[in-house]
């Protein structure tokens, strides 16, 4: 469970964001403005922050810049209808985490506020990484199922493929995060590439094994898991 | 234009300080000669007063009142700018040319100016003005030596005078002057206010300032007002297009939306029918996101500001080649790549060429028959990507990268009809072309070769 905030002056997208997370099981407060969210952030006891670009009072990025000044380090997701380049770079510079143009698909936001939540865990900068009997060597790139190495072995790009849904064991990583994450692309490079990317990956480490570890979770994206 | 307007304008209020400063400067540097010249003429007159009276005390000294009332009446007689006059104890007149002891001359051994009548013309109402100097001498007599200061007097008024008409002059002249090229440049500027205003009264963007050909910097305002207009003519034109577009296209999707919900809330209140139903929709507003955010992408790539970085355009292309091989090779495709090493050094957006390039490869892998190639080539003029598909017909090849123009064979096939648009516009942006071309001219299929042909500054001189 986790503690979510949610700043957001559409209060219509804001109560279905909220309902949806606490569905999940989320504990969730929302701000209708850029002063109260501040107010509210800075009292504390968050695990993400997510925070409108646009926002009556006090503008998102001013809200992250003056909880990154007050030392606050808390994740930040930022929404925002301004899905250029350029404002998603002042975004990250401001302090922001992740970046998510609206509109977006709830599981889409779920899996980021997930990710992000999960990234304050150390895990994510350990050197060796196991899941189920497969295990990643991050330091000399190498990967071993059931103690043995993969028979075929990783390209670069596969192996960063695997690193990414590694960081995020048990959690789905959706299609634009892999995007995002492995080959630093923001926009939809067409029909099936990614999960053709998965297939393939799939076969190398999953294929004549009896408990597959990439999942596809329909409709949403990948979850590499020992379940 | 009034002239209470022209008053209030930049150009003659700086006239104004100009002239007060420079009417400051020209006072001063006037009052100094003045002074300077007055006293050289002061001193001058003073030297032959003082010389006269020397001489003529000196002698009263010598030689007695009798010898000094005679010497005074022959000098009378041929000195006539000189003044005299001795009297004695009593005040009674002794000798000289002045009628009478002036009144405002009271103290001896020092300077007066005073006004006098000359003895001989008493009736002429002339008055003369003098410079004279008193000494006490021996035995009660008062001695005045004077001298007739009139030339002096009227140097200083015509200095005067001509000081204050020449300055008067000055004046008026920058006046005039100032006025007059207030005049002028408010005329050129308000020939830009009054396209401004023109244009934010009716809208009308084709308006234009006119430019007078005298290439001054009045000319290049206005062909810089002129260009920027023109750019924004131009962008409102295609803004209004894509509107049209996007609502044109957005209507038909919606449309069948609507249909679609309606039907089922007719029908039978069935979870599954509803769930279904929903689905779908939620799948084509999916759809319609992506044509809106396609649109948006187009828009700023011909529009939006741009920071050039240095683009790896073989480590671009080679990246993508790897990310689309996977399902290129689920459809039996073979996607190769080749680079000679020679792409050509360009600054741009990489992430627009990437999206452009990333379009093409799709597009070839979509329409590319299955067990067919598409190979992406990297050489000196940029990267172009052939297929092994049916190509396109030269007639439709021009209307094919226009927005939402999807050509009949591929109607069955997804996409928005968006992906060549963009990649033309991205083309654009880099100062590149989008050029289509069969890959094998003259077979069939002839397949469909798509350039992205960049013109470096080296080629165009070339």
């Amino acid at each position: 469970m986790l503690d979510i905030l949610i700043v957001e002056d559409e209060s219509e997208t804001a109560a279905y964001t909220a309902k949806g997370l606490r569905e999940e099981g989320h504990r969730v407060e929302t701000a209708g403005n850029g002063r109260d969210g501040l107010e509210i952030a800075l009292e504390g006891g968050f695990d993400v922050l997510v925070v409108d670009r646009m926002l009556p009072g006090l503008d998102g990025l001013t809200l992250v810049r003056k909880l990154r000044a007050a030392g606050d380090r808390t994740p930040v997701l930022f929404l925002t209808a301004l899905g250029s380049v350029g404002n998603r770079v002042k975004g990250l510079d401001a302090g922001g985490d992740d970046y998510l143009a609206k509109p977006f698909a709830f599981a889409e936001l779920r899996a980021r506020i997930e990710a992000l939540a999960r990234r304050r865990a150390p895990s994510a900068a350990e050197t060796d990484i196991a899941i189920g009997d497969l295990e990643i060597h991050r330091l000399d790139r190498r990967v071993y199922r059931a103690g043995k190495p993969l028979p075929v072995p990783l390209k670069p790009k596969e192996f960063r493929l695997l690193e990414v849904l590694a960081e995020h064991a048990g959690r789905v990583v959706t299609r634009t995060m892999l995007l995002e994450q492995v080959w630093d692309i923001r926009f939809d490079p067409g029909t099936n590439v990614i999960d053709a990317q998965i297939s393939r990956l799939r076969a190398k480490i999953d294929k004549g094994f009896d408990r597959p570890l990439l999942h596809t979770v329909r409709g949403v994206g990948y979850r590499l898991a020992p379940d | 234009m009034r002239p209470t307007d022209l008053l209030r304008t930049s150009a003659f209020r700086l006239t104004l300080v100009y002239l007060a400063v420079l009417a400051v400067f020209a006072f001063a540097g006037f009052r100094y000669l003045y002074s300077e010249s007055l006293e050289a003429l002061q001193f001058e007159s003073r030297q032959t007063v003082a010389a006269e009276l020397e001489g003529l005390a000196e002698h009263y000294r010598q030689f007695g009142p009798r010898q000094l009332r005679a010497i005074i009446d022959r000098r009378v007689d041929f000195e006539n700018r000189s003044l005299y006059l001795l009297v004695d104890r009593w005040g009674r007149k002794a000798a000289g040319n002045l009628g009478a002891w002036p009144e405002t001359v009271r103290d001896s051994g020092r300077w007066h100016d005073f006004h006098y009548r000359r003895a001989h013309d008493d009736e002429a109402p002339h008055r003369h003005t003098a410079r004279a100097y008193v000494a006490d001498l021996p035995g009660g007599f008062r001695l005045l030596v004077g001298h007739d200061i009139g030339e002096e007097v009227a140097l200083k008024r015509r200095i005067v005078v001509f000081g204050a008409a020449a300055g008067g002059l000055i004046l008026l002249a920058g006046l005039a002057g100032g006025l007059l090229v207030s005049r002028d440049l408010r005329r050129r500027v308000e020939a830009v206010d009054e396209t401004g205003r023109r244009i934010m009264e009716d809208g009308d963007l084709s308006r234009r300032v006119q430019v007078t050909g005298r290439g001054d910097e009045f000319d290049d305002l206005a062909t810089s007002v002129n260009r920027m207009l023109a750019r924004i003519e131009l962008l409102m034109n295609e803004l209004r297009e894509v509107t049209d577009n996007v609502a044109h296209d957005l209507r038909r999707p919606l449309a069948r939306l609507h249909a679609r919900l309606e039907d089922v809330l007719r029908g039978p209140a069935k979870a599954g029918a509803y769930r279904d139903a929903l689905e779908r929709t939620v799948a084509e507003v999916r759809e319609l996101m992506d044509t809106f955010n396609t649109l948006l992408a187009i828009a700023r790539a011909e529009s939006g500001p741009a920071s050039p970085v240095p683009v790896d355009l073989a480590g671009l292309a080679e990246d993508l080649v790897e990310l689309h091989a996977p399902s290129a090779a689920e459809r039996g495709i073979e996607l190769e790549f080749g680079n000679d090493g020679r792409a050509p050094e360009i600054e741009g957006q990489p992430e627009l060429l990437a999206q452009a390039l990333s379009n093409l490869i799709d597009n070839a892998v979509k329409y590319t028959p299955e067990g067919g190639r598409v190979s992406v080539t990297v050489g000196s003029s940029g990267v172009a990507v052939a297929d092994s598909g049916p190509g396109i017909a030269p007639e439709d090849r021009e209307r094919v990268l226009e927005r939402f123009v999807r050509l009949d064979p591929s109607r069955h096939l997804p996409g928005n009809g968006l992906g060549l648009a963009l990649a033309a516009a991205a083309a654009r942006r880099h100062n590149a072309r989008l050029v289509l071309a069969d890959t094998t001219p003259g077979r069939q299929p002839p397949g469909l070769k798509a350039s992205l042909e960049f013109t470096t500054p080296g080629a165009e001189a070339a």
